[in-house]
């Protein structure tokens, strides 16, 4: 059975829904990613979880218990804020102890909970300091392990590593993670972030306008989007619109070019128009003319972006079909592939690539 | 350090001395008396009034009212406005700057017709001028606890605390009042400066509160009203160092946090 349970949520504030409908169940120690863009319900279905907002309609069960009308006090949930929400007027130690106390446990049992805590996060040196003594990271660290210390049944994170720079947000949300598995706690974690959502997350729910538009494994999420808008938000996205030439044989029309595709969709028939959703890194530079597994364009390049790793490609399609976004190795000029504004290059990609039939 | 320009210089001097030289000129008239007095003699007579000891007494009991008054109201509504009804929080702005509008004639008038009588201890004459009080303080509160909660996230902070299974009471005391701290103490002073030297509402209601034996002093004995402004300074500033001291040994113990 699962150990956290949503069903049907549903809330509303005034004319916009903010979450509708919402389902999805999480096993003990999952690790379950929210992502979405703001605005998108994830933090409100949050809230929800935590106690902070009441539902229209749905249910919350953990752990079999249904705690849907329950006040937050009551839920044994441990929650870590954006803004990171410490208790200014007290030590990190005394931020910690701050959930223990509300429990009434011993004085020293408290003490041991609270250093084994600050050990877990590595800030054992940094008991005594306040919050303004501290970095942002080492506030958010504190902030995870007030929230751990009463040994919540369930772990909420709202985008607990926005406010952070970049290198530290890297590292953190490692540390995160081996917590999280450490501990074995079942974890929701707010984010926007794609890239922190597929490096985290056991199971992501994409969110758009309060629905969820699609629940997977970070890999089912990346190679198998279901959705125009989880293909886009979700990494980058060529989306070239065609015109199906023959659905029997697989071809479809993109400006001048035949192209082939393994899988159409079952409603399309000849002549309609389909999208075919390329990934950047599915698209290989050079062309082998006995390749037949093969589709192959010729792009002139537009800009070439420097992305450290990796080089970022924007050319146009000779022959019509329009933008096309690549992403290559660094060293693919050094292989002679001459990028660079208004040269010429041969790609291919392959013909088992998402096809869906193209919005009006 | 940064050092100051003089220009800077110039206005800080002429500023001191806009405050300075007529406190420094008070004090020299009360100790301006006739011959064969020693030069304390206004203080003497001042001190051995029992009227003074009486209006001092009476007027410190109102402001410590008017204090508790403002705790008790104001920091619940306003912590509650910026947690629940946040689009609330213009109206309170206004009704806070109500009693600036509205002249303590108009206000004594009004609590009179309304409560002389049939309200049992709401009709005491006493009562009338705390509550009074309490609403005259309204603004000096208000806005010293409505700065102290926007610097805090007031939001974020209490869901922290509920997320943990704290109680209200436990969020109040240990969370929100000793973040709000400077802030309480700020509209304390000045709660307690502003009715140390009322004079309109506790006049109309016939009571002899300092600010009234301070007026009639100075009606008749000249050094004497001199010799009591110097001492309303002193006993003010000392009230305040009071209240300070206690409210950093208390709220902090309350807290339990440094």
């Amino acid at each position: 059975m699962a150990f956290l349970e949503i069903h049907q949520v549903r809330r509303q504030f005034a004319s916009q829904v903010a979450v509708e409908n919402i389902s999805f169940t999480a096993d003990k120690g999952e690790f379950i990613s929210l992502l979405g863009p703001s605005g998108s319900g994830k933090t409100t279905l949050l809230r929800i979880v935590a106690g902070f907002e009441r539902p229209d309609a749905g249910r919350i069960v953990v752990d079999g218990e249904d705690v849907t009308m329950m006040p937050p006090q009551r839920r044994n949930m441990g929650m870590v804020f954006q803004s990171y929400a410490l208790f200014p007027n007290m030590t990190a130690a005394n931020n910690v102890a701050f959930g223990l106390r509300t429990r009434k446990v011993p004085n020293d049992q408290i003490q041991a909970r609270v250093r084994e805590l600050l050990s877990l996060v590595g800030l054992e040196q940094k008991a005594d300091r306040y919050p303004h003594q501290l970095s942002g990271g080492e506030q958010q660290r504190v902030a995870l392990a007030r929230a751990l210390a009463p040994n919540p049944r369930v772990l909420l994170l709202d985008e607990p590593l926005s406010a952070l720079d970049a290198l530290i947000r890297v590292n953190l949300r490692g540390e995160i993670r081996r917590i999280q598995q450490t501990l074995g706690i079942t974890t929701l974690y707010v984010t926007h972030d794609q890239e922190e959502a597929l490096a985290m997350s056991d199971r992501i729910v994409v969110f758009n306008h309060g629905r969820a538009e699609q629940i997977g494994t970070p890999e089912e999420i990346y190679d198998r989007p279901t959705s125009a808008f989880v293909s886009s938000f979700v990494g980058a996205m060529n989306r070239l619109t065609c015109q199906v030439i023959s659905r029997s044989a697989g071809t479809v029309a993109l400006g001048n070019h035949e192209l082939q595709v393994n899988a159409l969709p079952n409603d399309v028939t000849d002549g309609d128009r389909v999208e075919l959703w390329i990934r950047p890194e599915r698209i290989r530079l050079g062309w082998d003319p006995d390749d037949v597994n093969q589709n192959h364009l010729q792009v002139v390049v537009d800009q070439v972006m420097f992305l450290g790793a990796r080089l970022g490609i924007k050319g146009t399609i000779v022959g019509g079909g329009g933008a096309l976004t690549l992403d290559v190795p660094r060293d693919a000029n050094d292989r002679g592939a001459m990028l660079r504004p208004g040269a010429s290059v041969d790609v291919t990609f392959s013909r088992s690539i998402a096809v869906t039939r193209a919005s009006e | 350090m940064k050092r100051l320009s003089v220009g800077s210089w110039l206005v800080g001097i002429v500023a001191l001395l806009y405050f300075i030289v007529p406190l420094v000129a008070t004090a020299q008239f009360s100790f301006q008396e006739g011959p064969g007095q020693p030069f304390w003699a206004a203080y003497t007579s001042i001190l051995e009034s029992a009227q003074f000891w009486q209006s001092l007494r009476l007027s410190l009991g109102m402001a410590l009212a008017a204090v508790v008054i403002g705790l008790i109201v104001v920091v619940p509504a306003a912590y509650w406005a910026y947690l629940r009804v946040p689009q609330l929080k213009p109206w309170i702005e206004f009704v806070s700057i109500l009693p600036f509008v509205v002249p303590p004639i108009v206000l004594v008038l009004g609590l009179v017709r309304l409560y002389a009588s049939g309200f049992g201890p709401l009709s005491a004459r006493v009562t009338m001028l705390m509550g009074a009080y309490g609403v005259v303080s309204l603004p000096y509160m208000f806005r010293s606890i409505d700065t102290g909660l926007r610097s805090m996230n007031v939001k974020a902070l209490t869901e922290a605390a509920l997320g943990m299974g704290a109680s209200w009471t436990r969020i109040m005391f240990q969370v929100v009042l000793p973040n709000i701290r400077q802030s309480l103490l700020g509209g304390a002073f000045l709660t307690f400066a502003l009715i140390m030297g009322e004079y309109a509402i506790s006049s109309m209601l016939g009571f002899n509160t300092f600010g009234v034996y301070m007026l009639l002093t100075g009606q008749t004995q000249a050094q004497g009203a001199a010799a009591l402004a110097i001492i309303a300074f002193i006993l003010v500033w000392f009230f305040v160092a009071i209240m300070q001291w206690v409210s950093r040994n208390s709220i902090t113990t309350i807290g339990g946090s440094r």
